[in-house]
């Protein structure tokens, strides 16, 4: 055996003794080489400073988080899907929704605002029941029939109770900007239906040209 | 203290004088961080790592004008054998529990003054690590880091007790050398 691998040997004990990876009688011995080798000392106190440098030294890998090349792509491509669907966006409004709200007949611009005052007046009649539904827990039936199939489903009663809940929130809020900007489209065929409006009365220019391609 | 003296009358005294301060000093100096890892793998307690250096370097002031200037490392650190065994009779930490090494908890950072390793050390351990080959790296990260003993890493590699020691020891061999004490 070299004198190399010996001091290779010695390392590796010393480390093993400061690891506890030897056996007692093992142990035993090496503490005894520690009081007469001062070779054994010194391999000693590198195998600390070794496995001190180690322990503090090194980041692995679970705590080191560097993206990868393909995150970072991926980021990127999520971020332009986002900026294109956001640009199509205000594309379409711009080029299609403006001038076709312009274009509106002067007969359906008088029965749209006509809606509006509907839909206030409906809104205000829906708080006042929305206050009697919390107390009593029932639903008035003409209601139901205003609603048609689609208000006895799950998804109607989830839709209704957000307008109330809506609506109670918002009882300091101007009521005719609210009731607009709340009334949903269920709501607004169901007062369109009661003053005597068809349904296709709530159909925009736009809603035609639609229906025409 | 009743430990047992290294017998420093062994060797001719130079000087019947005590040593001046600046001499201890400077052995302070050039042997404290050696002493203090050493004295860390046998306590494994950094308090206890502590006072036994201090013990140690007053028994140089006490007694060192009696050693020769070329034996006082060696003096030092035989003197730091006896009293860490001492200590550890007396304390009673030589017994299993305290004898499990915790790297981070005791002595990864005793104190911003008495660093155990210095920070060119960890550089140099560190880029030595990334240059291991990865089996090597897995057996230093499980043994160190996750402080699992060779017998458990060799369960969960699945692998022979004797194959996970031959790695690490390949892996500690190339680390040393980057500590720059020989190899």
């Amino acid at each position: 055996m070299s004198v190399r691998d010996s001091r290779h040997d010695l390392d590796w004990l010393a480390f093993c003794y400061a690891a506890d990876e030897l056996s007692p009688t093992e142990a035993a011995a090496f503490e005894h080489l520690l009081g007469t080798d001062q070779s054994a000392r010194e391999a000693l106190a590198q195998a600390v400073e070794l496995t001190q440098a180690i322990a503090v030294g090194k980041v692995w890998e679970p705590v080191t988080v560097a993206p990868t090349a393909g995150a970072r792509w991926s980021r990127r491509i999520s971020w332009m899907a986002l900026g294109s669907a956001a640009s199509l966006l205000v594309a379409l409004l711009w080029s299609g929704v403006g001038p076709r709200m312009q274009a509106w007949p002067a007969g359906e611009a008088e029965a749209v605002s006509q809606k509006g005052e509907l839909a206030a007046a409906w809104s205000e009649t829906r708080q006042q029941m929305a206050v009697a539904s919390e107390e009593v827990h029932w639903y008035p039936a003409h209601l139901d029939a205003h609603l048609g199939a689609a208000a006895a489903s799950d998804d109607a009663a989830s839709e209704s109770l957000g307008a109330d809940v809506w609506l109670a929130d918002n009882q300091d809020a101007d009521k005719d900007d609210a009731a607009l900007a709340a009334t949903p489209s269920w709501l607004t065929a169901a007062v369109l239906s009661s003053a005597g409006l068809s349904a296709d009365a709530d159909a925009t220019p736009f809603d035609d040209e639609r229906g025409d391609n | 203290m009743s430990v047992a003296d290294p017998s420093p009358s062994d060797h001719p005294a130079p000087s019947e004088s005590r040593l001046e301060a600046s001499v201890v000093a400077a052995l302070y100096v050039e042997h404290g961080e050696e002493l203090r890892r050493f004295l860390h793998g046998i306590l494994r307690d950094a308090q206890l790592t502590s006072d036994v250096l201090q013990a140690t370097f007053v028994k140089m002031v006490e007694r060192g004008h009696q050693t020769r200037e070329e034996t006082r490392k060696a003096w030092l650190f035989r003197v730091a054998y006896h009293e860490a065994m001492f200590y550890r009779r007396r304390e009673a930490v030589g017994d299993k529990v305290v004898r499990q090494v915790a790297w981070y908890a005791n002595g990864a950072a005793p104190s911003a003054d008495e660093p155990l390793v210095r920070f060119e050390s960890v550089q140099a351990v560190r880029e030595a690590i990334d240059k291991l080959p990865p089996q090597q790296q897995q057996l230093v990260r499980m043994r160190i880091y996750e402080e699992k003993t060779f017998a458990v890493i060799a369960s969960e590699l699945r692998i022979p007790l004797g194959t996970a020691l031959a790695r690490m020891r390949a892996a500690m061999i190339k680390l040393r050398a980057k500590l720059g004490h020989h190899g």
